[in-house]
């Protein structure tokens, strides 16, 4: 059987490896951040995320973030603050 | 630390593998949330608290160092595929190529080296720059790679400048790809070419517009879909999260009807001269034909703006702006009464309004929220406007004979004009 040769249309992805955030090693005392994407039923699962994370877990501050909406970008001034103001953030991909 | 939906697992695994962290664990809860009732919500919070917590904590580093670069469907690892041998055969070809997820699902045309090298030759750019990452994979969109998937399009190589002028436009930050790869709405790049580069290539501004005959408009929205697939990671199911597409997602392209419209072409109204070409890329849903038959402006437009006001539509939740292809009788009449494109802007605005009662009373919670600056009371009725104001609904002169217009609703997204240009910015006022 005859071969071609072909290029490939797929790009190479940036090498780069982006750091996590130290974890810590436990919630007792630390300010959890919650960031909500704005999709309808998100504020009610993370209401109670939060209540859990203060009663149970031991978290000594939570503070909410929201999006303007789902399908557009957490402003970098939103993101700058959460990882100033928190030990730990937790956001979602959801719909 | 993040928590996800079960149907976003694929879109979740694209982001790490982007970021060097494809193990990166997530915390994975059931779809969806949108159409949950809330305290179904709040009783879903307790069984993920455990891997929130086990997720947010840790005595261990994460994992960190290199990660090789991958090429292949999202998600996989392994070396950058440059070059494949396949036996030649259309059918093996494209069987290749798809196990790849570097199709549309339609045969290509085989990118040869000599192919690409023709297409190449179409742009003064260093074949091995980049206009940049594209999203949500961040695979680096250069010139060499858009030449492969222009060939691979079907595309004469004297439209490889709309090409690389497209793809410039849809990674500016409004235009927000990110969000169109991503999303499950039907949002795609609709690229409107101005000017004379629009005439050179045959790019139809005629009639059956929106429909199949021509080349350039085939093959150049097409060649862009297959850039966001191959390039930008955006394969349908995996990251492109659309419930139901739209056939427009496949190739969206067509030129202004210049020659036949009463008014001044949109890249003229953007600041660029006549005689400049550009390319426009607005993220919007498929056109929807509006047909009106009314002989008064004040009518006609009443009704298209009806039509552009529809509930349900994306111009009723997030259109950041509302574009308008005005069939060149249905602006041949509003130019016979005097109307200019400003009070033909004017008039839609003030008529394209969706009354509250219409909206249902769950989604006008979420439109408070959402759309604010769209609420509209006037006569004791409160009503949502389409857009917050009037430049935010962009009028085209486009189509052929005939009483048509069509309504393309917008999206989370800002249209974006750029020139077409050599590599030192200046324009390129002729193909030849």
């Amino acid at each position: 059987m005859k071969t071609v040769d072909l290029l490939s249309p797929a790009a190479a992805i940036p090498g780069t490896v982006v750091p996590l955030a130290r974890r810590v090693p436990t919630l007792q005392g630390r300010v959890v951040g919650l960031l909500d994407n704005s999709k309808s039923g998100t504020r009610p699962f993370l209401d109670r995320v939060e209540e859990l994370l203060q009663r149970e877990h031991g978290a000594s501050r939570t503070i909410r973030y929201a999006k303007k909406a789902a399908a557009l970008p957490a402003p970098d001034e939103m993101l700058e603050a959460a990882g100033r103001e928190c030990d730990v953030v937790i956001n979602g991909i959801a719909d | 630390m993040t928590i996800v939906t079960e149907e976003f697992r694929g879109l979740y695994g694209i982001v790490t593998t982007s970021l060097g962290q494809p193990t990166l664990p997530a915390v994975y809860v059931p779809h969806p949330i949108v159409s949950v009732p809330h305290p179904q919500m709040r009783g879903r919070a307790e069984p993920a608290m455990a891997a929130i917590v086990a997720r947010s904590t840790g005595a261990a580093e994460p994992p960190l160092g290199s990660v090789p670069q991958t090429n292949g469907a999202p998600g996989s690892t392994g070396t950058v595929i440059e070059r494949i041998t396949v036996d030649d055969e259309p059918e093996a070809i494209f069987e290749r190529f798809a196990a790849e997820n570097w199709t549309d699902g339609l045969p290509f045309v085989p990118p040869t080296e000599e192919r690409v090298a023709r297409m190449l030759a179409f742009s003064d750019r260093d074949p091995a720059s980049s206009l940049g990452p594209m999203p949500p994979r961040w695979g680096e969109a250069t010139i060499v790679k858009l030449a492969v998937n222009a060939v691979m399009a079907g595309c004469k190589p004297e439209y490889f400048p709309v090409i690389v002028t497209a793809v410039q436009a849809i990674l500016r930050k409004p235009f927000n790809l990110y969000g169109i790869q991503g999303t499950t709405n039907p949002a795609t790049p609709v690229l409107i070419v101005n000017g004379p580069i629009a005439r050179e290539i045959a790019l139809n501004a005629r009639g059956n517009l929106f429909g199949p005959g021509f080349r350039a408009n085939a093959t150049i929205g097409r060649a862009i879909r297959l850039i966001m697939t191959t390039i930008g990671g955006g394969v349908p199911q995996a990251a492109d999260k659309s419930t139901l597409g739209n056939p427009a997602k496949y190739t969206c392209c067509f030129a202004e009807n210049e020659a036949d419209s009463p008014w001044a072409p949109l890249h003229v109204e953007r600041g660029f001269e006549a005689s400049t070409s550009t390319v426009t890329a607005f993220g919007g849903a498929a056109p929807a034909n509006i047909i009106e038959k009314s002989k008064t402006a004040g009518d006609m437009l009443a009704t298209i703006a009806r039509a552009m006001a529809v509930s349900g539509s994306n111009n009723m939740f997030m259109s950041q702006e509302a574009l308008v292809v005005l069939g060149p009788e249905h602006a041949a009449i509003a130019a016979r009464e005097d109307f200019d494109k400003e009070k033909v802007r004017q008039t839609l605005f003030e008529h394209a309004r969706i009354p509250f009662e219409l909206i249902g009373r769950s989604n006008a919670d979420v439109l408070a929220v959402w759309r604010g600056g769209c609420i509209d009371e006037r006569d004791g009725q409160r009503a949502l406007r389409i857009v917050e104001k009037p430049e935010d609904i962009v009028i085209v002169v486009a189509g052929g004979a005939g009483n048509h217009s069509a309504s393309i609703p917008g999206w989370y997204s800002r249209s974006v004009t750029l020139p077409i240009v050599r590599a030192d910015g200046t324009p390129i006022r002729s193909i030849s």
